[in-house]
């Protein structure tokens, strides 16, 4: 079976913390996300924009886990946001209303300017 | 050797793989549960009392202190009993013995209690992986042969009037609080997670879920008894994960599409749940099929 697979590229704009999805975001390889944020998040990044471009899928433990980073950014008067979603994952995002919590921009540029 | 003693979730996990079992059918039953005790030689003779009234004085002896080292042993009379009369007898009899093993530690410490889950766990544990293979092509056929209509359906939440929903809400984690609160004076701690445990069952995909209130809750409690709160999310997955499996055997779409979405509203992703994989797995499933039928902008009408 092919492994799960998902790029995180990370890159700085600013104060804002930009990481670009490739892939597949699910239960498999939503663990390695959160790691990434998580550290991300302890060496002081609390603006985030997670750049979906090349996003291909994205599972309800990939939802899960972006709430919960959502929410410890939050906590820390900080926020998280996405740019470039797909229709098809935006449409999953908005059955488990998860963007009830969370703002998405149409292009990256947008999404700075949430900050 | 020392003895380790079965543990909150082997018990839960054992006891809804014995319901399972209930529903799918004589011969799995037979083949997982009966077959496995009646090798270990727990069967007969034939006891004085029917395993009814074992059950009975099992549950009286619950309620007296002095009487709890004595209940294991009672308990492997009960199911030995229950060996020589039905199924049922013997489902009801292996339930209760897990119930007690699950509510005092003396009796999941005892050589009976951990010697019964040596017998069972191994085969259910089987049978939980043919029925996980089951459930996932039961799924894709239950969620392919419905119209879209009905899947639709499946989605809609119940709308409530949000100034009603929040006081309906707020009145209802005033009852768990008080609920807790009087378990937890009684040193009742495992009242105290099946409460918690029913309310974030119940509640926690609502938008306004008093999610504040309940982890204050379970932060407090988790200081009483270290362990609280994982013993709690694990039962927690276990139990959604059973409502889940009997959803898709009773072919009813709608409860098994909540039950996915409260998992993932409940762990956040979080990979040491139990059955993280098997719903992620059933969850692609769906997530296909309603882009092959083309309905996703249909269910996000509904939301």
């Amino acid at each position: 079976m092919a492994q799960p697979i998902l790029k995180i590229s990370e890159s700085k704009q600013g104060n804002v913390l930009v990481l670009a999805l490739s892939g597949e975001l699910d239960a498999k390889t939503a663990p390695d996300l959160r790691t990434h944020l998580d550290n991300s998040i302890q060496a002081g990044a609390i603006r985030v924009v997670l750049d979906c471009k090349s996003l291909t899928y994205v599972a309800s433990a990939g939802i899960g886990t972006l709430n919960a980073v959502q929410k410890a950014l939050v906590q820390k008067s900080g926020q998280m946001v996405l740019c470039h979603v797909a229709k098809d994952i935006k449409d999953t995002m908005d059955l488990m209303y998860f963007t009830k919590k969370v703002k998405v921009f149409p292009g990256l540029e947008e999404a700075l300017q949430a900050f | 050797m020392e003895i380790q003693p079965v543990t909150t979730v082997q018990a839960v996990s054992l006891a809804k793989l014995i319901r399972l079992l209930a529903i799918t059918g004589k011969k799995a039953y037979h083949r997982y549960l009966y077959e496995p005790i009646s090798y270990a030689g727990w069967e007969g003779p034939k006891q004085a009392w029917s395993s009814k009234k074992y059950m009975e004085k099992v549950k009286q002896d619950c309620q007296d202190l002095s009487r709890l080292n004595s209940i294991a042993p009672l308990c492997k009379r009960m199911v030995c009993q229950a060996m020589t009369e039905n199924p049922s007898a013997l489902g009801d009899s292996c339930l209760l013995f897990l119930e007690v093993i699950h509510r005092e530690p003396i009796i999941a410490g005892s050589r009976e209690s951990v010697e019964f889950v040596k017998i069972i766990q191994n085969p259910l544990k089987e049978f939980e992986e043919i029925h996980s293979n089951r459930s996932e092509k039961l799924f894709e056929q239950a969620v392919t042969d419905f119209t879209p209509e009905e899947l639709v359906s499946a989605f809609k939440p119940v709308k409530l009037d949000t100034h009603k929903e929040k006081v309906y809400m707020d009145t209802e984690v005033h009852n768990l609080y008080q609920q807790v609160l009087s378990a937890s004076k009684s040193g009742n701690l495992q009242r105290c997670k099946k409460l918690l445990s029913a309310f974030i069952l119940k509640y926690r995909d609502s938008d306004t879920y008093s999610e504040e209130e309940v982890d204050q809750l379970i932060r407090a409690l988790e200081k009483r008894e270290a362990g609280f709160a994982e013993e709690l999310l694990g039962s927690m997955a276990i139990d959604l994960y059973y409502q889940l499996t009997k959803a898709i055997l009773e072919k009813n779409i709608k409860k098994s599409i909540a039950s996915i979405r409260k998992y993932a509203h409940i762990f956040e992703g979080d990979p040491n749940t139990p059955y993280f994989l098997e719903i992620d797995k059933m969850e692609r499933t769906l997530y296909k099929i309603i882009s092959e039928k083309g309905l996703m902008d249909e269910l996000k009408k509904s939301l």
